[in-house]
């Protein structure tokens, strides 16, 4: 019965690898230059030639999803970071502390939260202007929350742990308590919200940049590509369906991820 | 000679477990007279509350009655349909559960889940149910029931939840009630007014009870008639007076010299060494042996015979050479 | 009594939260928010009349608190673009959006919780395991990507609706229906995925307490035991799904309506960003995350009704 429970998250994880050993190779080779123009091969149908057909420009379809993981990648990697980073002061400082400093703390957190979907992105962006570095910085912003909540919780369950009392009472630190006692336990709560933020962010870049406020040309991007296809959704429905399809994979693998690490974290516990 | 209302006969039920299926009961057999109170001791793990799951036909879903019968007044219950059970319980059979804080509805009021057991088998007028909900609140010595109709079970103290539980498990009128382990939850001052109030109820009610405890003072006060239960078997089955007298099998012996008494005060309380076998590792010999004072060699190795006394019945190897003939 | 006091200050807390939030981003974090709005090329003149305009020149706190006194008295500033008051140029697109999220809301409710109270009557390990791939799939679909994949199959292939051109109530009823079901399929997908997944995970938990053996030794169905017993109990922690679902689904709007080219919120937002139309832009941003607030507030007021352990703590009897 086992085995059963962790089909989805070997899925999830066979599904990320698919993708990042994707990511790898378009590091050093794709089948076409993702940006060489072929005016005569417009809206190509896929083939053995170009096996996801080419775009309104004739470029390789393949060879501009494989790069477009760099970027989702990237950006993932990058908003998890600067979430969980700042997340985890904010959750640490309203968890450890509590009173007024916790209370003031979550309503920021509630604040922030009050901005739907990737609405406090957006609001960032009209500010500065749309690109790879403010797509990230906004979006990183936006995951804080979801990282501040967890880790918050597991400072507020861990503090009232035994072991954790006994070393508070034998006069250990602040930091040393942190470290040695709290941090080790929050470990996997924490990579659970980080899978989940990770294809959160994924998706909220694919709407940003359907909007036109995401990254720009010439870095490559998945929601982009949707933009650029969905006016040939008639003539070329294959381009649509093959870019969705990408981000959708790219999305549930992430959070099949996380599932499968919750299932696991649920069974220790 | 009467009828026994309930007779569980030569039931067998077994768990489905990681490490593999085993049985739980085995070849369990015993009656219960009309308004009769029959006691179940034994500790945690003899299986206890699979025997009166068994009984009300609310076993896990990992459990099975292999083999057996269980017959209530004329019907078999092991053979029930669904609908025939939804008949049974409630109104001829219920059910008292150890743990009065969980086994209300947190989000219903007192009034409606009590009166529930009537919409469910009766036809009574929305008028009458009231009625007879505030009288049942009233018995069980429930205060001010009108203003608890109303009231939510987590304004409720423990005791006055499992006065709730009981009101519930009477309104329907049944021929028989399960009570599991109904005071181990509560304060022991709590505990006494619930045992008052079962002995009331027992002098009061034209009805059977079976009453599972692991405390001698309760099983005392209430029952006339007593199973002592070891890993899945009934070792010893006779009238209480008889059983506190002159226990005859060694758990029911250790049992008894395990109970707090005042004569022996500054005295270490005595101990039964070990604990109830686990069931992947019971062997084909009685189960006791390994805790028993007095194994002889044949214990390990084979199962022993039920022997009967007068008012008693001990599954033993002591008592072999005692009593020739063997049950 | 506590309890609506203590919810009432700190959703008031919030509110004051956010305003700052906003406030900030848009009139402190930017520098010179006029420099911003005109573009790099744009020469001192123009700058210092446009400060003029919006009152720059004055300290930020003051600035502030004309703002959201200005918000009480509905009065929200003027859009740059449209040269008329932001009040006015929102009037005519907060009901698409407002009938979008209505609709969507409707959708989610009325498919979601049928499927998610019939799956929990199954149980099983592998249907489980299934069920739970199956909504996560619902859940990683980008939904704007879905909208494209509905327009596909039912404008393009089926030719049951319409692709884009939106339709007010007030011309054409049904024709308005139809504009707006796809659109709110579409935003509608991820949340019934979600109330799916939670309403059958809080069933199935619910069914395994102790209150339902005690329903059944009552001689109840298992009918009777789903509707009276576990559901009323179930239904709790989903309102708090609900809350979250509402929010998203205002999120979820504003990139929908630019896929189906709705006159709505969500569209004027990315004009209005676009034409670096910033008080409109503020007022927009201010008007959302106030209706999710009060959103909230509202689930938070409705759990004091639903749940007796809440509205009757402490009155031990």
């Amino acid at each position: 019965m086992n085995k059963a429970n962790r089909l989805p998250f070997y899925l999830g994880l066979s599904f990320v690898i698919v993708l990042l050993s994707m990511m790898f190779i378009s590091l050093f080779y794709t089948p076409y230059e993702p940006n060489a123009i072929d005016p005569n091969n417009r809206l190509a149908t896929p083939s053995l030639a170009h096996p996801f057909g080419t775009d309104n420009f004739g470029r390789d379809i393949l060879s501009r999803v494989m790069v477009g993981t760099q970027t989702a990648f990237l950006i993932g990697t990058t908003t998890v970071m600067i979430g969980l980073s700042i997340g985890f002061i904010l959750g640490a400082c309203a968890g450890y502390f509590g009173g007024w400093l916790d209370e003031l703390l979550m309503r920021f957190i509630d604040a922030m939260l009050a901005f739907p979907g990737i609405l406090l992105a957006i609001m960032l962006i009209a500010v500065f202007e749309a690109g790879m570095k403010n797509t990230i910085i906004a979006l990183g912003i936006m995951s804080i929350p979801a990282f501040a909540r967890v880790i918050r919780s597991s400072f507020i369950q861990y503090k009232s742990y035994d072991f954790v009392k006994a070393s508070i009472a034998k006069g250990a630190g602040a930091f040393h308590i942190i470290l040695k006692h709290i941090f080790p336990n929050a470990i996997s709560p924490i990579l659970v919200v980080s899978s989940l933020s990770f294809s959160g962010s994924i998706l909220a870049e694919s709407g940003l940049s359907y909007l036109g406020l995401g990254v720009q040309p010439p870095d490559p991007s998945w929601g982009r590509m949707l933009k650029e296809a969905q006016p040939y959704i008639e003539s070329a429905p294959w381009y649509v369906i093959i870019v969705g399809s990408i981000i959708t994979i790219m999305v549930l693998g992430f959070n099949l991820l996380s599932d499968g690490l919750r299932d696991i974290q649920d069974r220790k516990a | 000679m009467v009828k026994p209302l309930l007779s569980v006969e030569e039931v067998e039920v077994s768990l489905q477990l990681p490490e593999g299926e085993f049985n739980a009961l085995e070849r369990i057999s015993f009656s219960v007279y009309p308004n009769e109170v029959v006691g179940i001791v034994g500790e945690s793990g003899c299986g206890k509350s699979l025997t009166s799951q068994a009984i009300m036909g609310i076993l896990p879903k990992n459990a099975i009655i292999k083999q057996g019968k269980i017959i209530f007044q004329d019907d078999e219950l092991t053979a029930l349909s669904r609908k025939q059970w939804q008949q049974i319980r409630g109104s001829k059979l219920s059910m008292i559960f150890q743990e009065p804080m969980t086994s209300l509805n947190p989000v219903l009021t007192i009034g409606k889940q009590i009166s529930e057991v009537l919409k469910q088998h009766t036809t009574l007028s929305k008028k009458d149910m009231k009625e007879k909900t505030i009288s049942i609140m009233k018995e069980v010595g429930l205060p001010r029931a009108a203003q608890l109709w109303k009231a939510y079970p987590h304004q409720l103290s423990g005791g006055m939840r499992q006065r709730v539980v009981i009101a519930m498990a009477l309104i329907g009128q049944p021929k028989l009630i399960i009570a599991d382990e109904p005071t181990t939850a509560l304060d022991v001052t709590i505990q006494a007014q619930i045992v008052e109030l079962f002995k009331k109820i027992k002098q009061t009610r034209n009805m059977s009870m079976i009453f599972i405890s692991h405390d001698w003072g309760v099983i005392h006060a209430i029952c006339d008639r007593v199973l002592v239960m070891y890993a899945g078997r009934i070792v010893e089955q006779g009238s209480i007076s008889k059983l506190l007298s002159s226990p005859k099998h060694p758990y029911t012996k250790s049992l008894i010299q395990s109970i707090p008494d005042g004569a022996r005060r500054g005295q270490p309380l005595y101990t039964i060494p070990g604990t109830v076998p686990q069931l992947h590792v019971r062997h084909t010999g009685c189960p006791f042996a390994d805790r028993c004072q007095f194994k002889i060699a044949s214990c390990e190795q084979i199962f022993p015979h039920t022997y009967k006394f007068n008012e008693q019945t001990v599954t033993c190897h002591l008592y072999a050479k005692e009593k020739e003939v063997s049950l | 009594m506590r309890y609506y006091l203590y919810k009432t200050s700190m959703f008031i807390l919030t509110l004051v939260m956010v305003s700052l939030i906003i406030f900030f981003v848009f009139q402190l974090l930017p520098g010179n928010p006029a420099q911003i709005i005109l573009g790099l090329d744009a020469d001192e003149q123009q700058i210092r009349n446009l400060e003029q305009e919006l009152g720059l020149e004055r300290p930020a706190t003051e600035r502030y608190i004309d703002w959201i006194a200005g918000v009480f008295q509905g009065n929200l500033g003027e859009s740059l673009r449209y040269q008329l008051p932001v009040s006015e140029v929102l009037a005519d697109r907060i009901p698409v959006t407002m009938s979008l999220a209505v609709f969507s809301m409707l959708l989610t409710i009325l498919v979601g919780f049928p499927l998610g109270i019939l799956i929990a009557r199954t149980d099983g390990k592998f249907i489980s395991v299934f069920l739970s791939m199956i909504t996560q799939l619902g859940i990683s679909i980008p939904s704007f990507w879905f909208g494209f994949m509905l327009i596909l199959l039912f404008s393009v292939i089926l030719k049951w609706f319409p692709t884009f051109g939106y339709v007010p109530w007030s011309e054409d009823f049904f024709g308005a229906l139809r504009a707006y079901f796809l659109p709110s399929l579409a935003i509608a997908i991820s949340n019934i995925a979600v109330v799916i997944r939670y309403l059958r995970n809080t069933i199935l938990d619910q069914k395994k307490m102790d209150y339902v053996r005690t329903a059944t030794c009552k001689g109840l169905s298992e009918r009777a035991i789903l509707y009276r017993h576990v559901l009323r109990n179930a239904f709790i922690p989903v309102l708090t799904i609900i809350g979250l679902i509402t929010a998203d689904t205002l999120g979820g709007s504003i990139i929908i309506e630019n896929v189906f080219a709705l006159p709505g919120l969500g569209n004027l937002l990315i004009q209005s960003i676009t034409s670096r139309d910033f008080p409109l832009v503020q007022s927009m941003v201010l008007y959302i995350a106030v209706i999710v607030l009060v959103i909230n507030f509202m689930v938070d007021l409705l759990y004091k009704l639903i749940d007796p352990r809440i509205s009757k703590r402490g009155e031990q009897l």
